[in-house]
């Protein structure tokens, strides 16, 4: 086989490669939420930079964020590297309150992989973020969950140890962490309250972060 | 930041043509939908230049996604375990001929060095000539073509087993 001939195969191998893949219909807006991230980024490392210098300047050491997580607009998270890990009382409910409270105007949704999948266990596979009422619905569908039972056990065979966080910011600032077994029993918890993920979470939560 | 104009368009219109190429680079659909998110993020301020200047987008969306995933494997663990031997391939002609080769087209591929990897498919998949994918990867041609030449060395005993369906 002569190199040209090698080189036309070789096209032809490429393209029959790839298969088809699947579109999203929210890819522009995840490139603008990627671009709207990246601005905020610079000017919180831009917003830094200032304090620093103004506290080298005074010789002072009056470094705080640049505002209030208590009281300042809806902050947005970012997803650590690896997994935190959820609480430790995350199965079964011990209140009657609600996974989610209130209307969040933002989530940001981190998912890590389990075991048997292209990296360690609890390293962030893909993130995600959520404004207004995608974060509300996402909060909404979450909510919306059967309750587990109390003292209620389950075998939940086919969790690989995968998870999602999800970080729901308020517009005051406050936020609230979720965590979901994305496999196995399918449950997500506060901490406090722990309920079976409805489908209509999972199905966002798929279309947000993969699975 | 205001939303460039025919931004939207392109990115509906061109999105499963980027993910494609993405995908050969990756060897993973949500890698690869990172990657053309991220390199469409850095094109968006840039759009109107672009636009303005008369010259399509394509080739800077493609140049981006190719230095922003070599960027990428430089900076992170892609868990991806190259093996000391290229992998068996059926060579009976029977109806998983086809398949086999596909698979292990696929996991050569993967096997590659980024850079081959990126050269290979630029040249090959996005029929770019040598010196187009010297812009695109900002080196000179005779990189281009010796990285060519490796990588085509790695590919060809799996080609040359028949055509690919």
């Amino acid at each position: 086989m002569n190199s040209a001939d090698l080189e036309r195969r070789v096209a032809s191998a490429l393209h029959d490669l790839v298969d088809d893949p699947v579109t999203s219909p929210a890819m522009f807006e995840r490139v603008a939420d990627r671009v709207r991230r990246g601005r905020r980024r610079r000017a919180a490392g831009a917003a830094s930079a200032v304090v620093v210098v103004a506290a080298l300047a005074t010789g002072g050491l009056l470094l705080r964020p640049a505002s209030d997580p208590a009281t300042g607009p809806a902050a947005t998270a970012s997803c650590p590297d690896k997994d935190p890990g959820a609480p430790r009382n995350s199965r079964g409910s011990d209140s009657d309150g609600a996974l989610v409270a209130g209307t969040p105007v933002v989530a940001t949704i981190c998912r890590y992989y389990g075991l048997n999948q292209p990296a360690l266990p609890g390293t962030l596979a893909r993130s995600a973020m959520a404004r207004d009422e995608a974060a509300a619905a996402l909060a909404s569908a979450l909510n919306g969950g059967h309750r587990i039972p109390e003292g209620a056990r389950y075998n939940c065979p086919a969790d690989f140890g995968a998870s999602i966080r999800i970080i729901f910011g308020y517009r005051r600032g406050a936020a609230v962490t979720v965590w979901v077994d994305p496999a196995g029993c399918r449950t997500a918890t506060n901490g406090m309250t722990a309920l079976f993920t409805s489908q209509a979470a999972q199905r966002q939560l798929t279309n947000l972060v993969g699975e | 930041m205001a939303e460039p104009d025919g931004f939207r368009e392109y990115v509906v219109a061109r999105q499963t043509a980027l993910l494609r190429t993405a995908w050969l680079l990756t060897g993973d659909w949500q890698q690869a939908e990172d990657l053309v998110q991220a390199a469409l993020a850095k094109v968006w301020p840039r759009w109107q230049r672009l636009t303005a200047q008369g010259e399509g987008p394509e080739g800077y969306v493609r140049r981006v996604i190719a230095t922003t995933y070599l960027t990428w494997r430089r900076r992170r663990w892609w868990a991806e375990r190259p093996t000391t031997s290229v992998p068996d391939v059926s060579q009976t002609g029977d109806v998983l001929a086809g398949i086999d080769l596909r698979d292990a087209l696929g996991r050569i591929l993967r096997q590659l060095p980024p850079a081959q990897r990126t050269v290979l498919v630029l040249r090959f998949y996005e029929d770019l000539s040598v010196e187009q994918t010297a812009a695109v990867l900002g080196c000179s041609g005779g990189t281009v073509k010796s990285q060519t030449a490796k990588a085509l060395d790695k590919l060809k005993d799996v080609v040359s087993m028949g055509e690919l369906r």
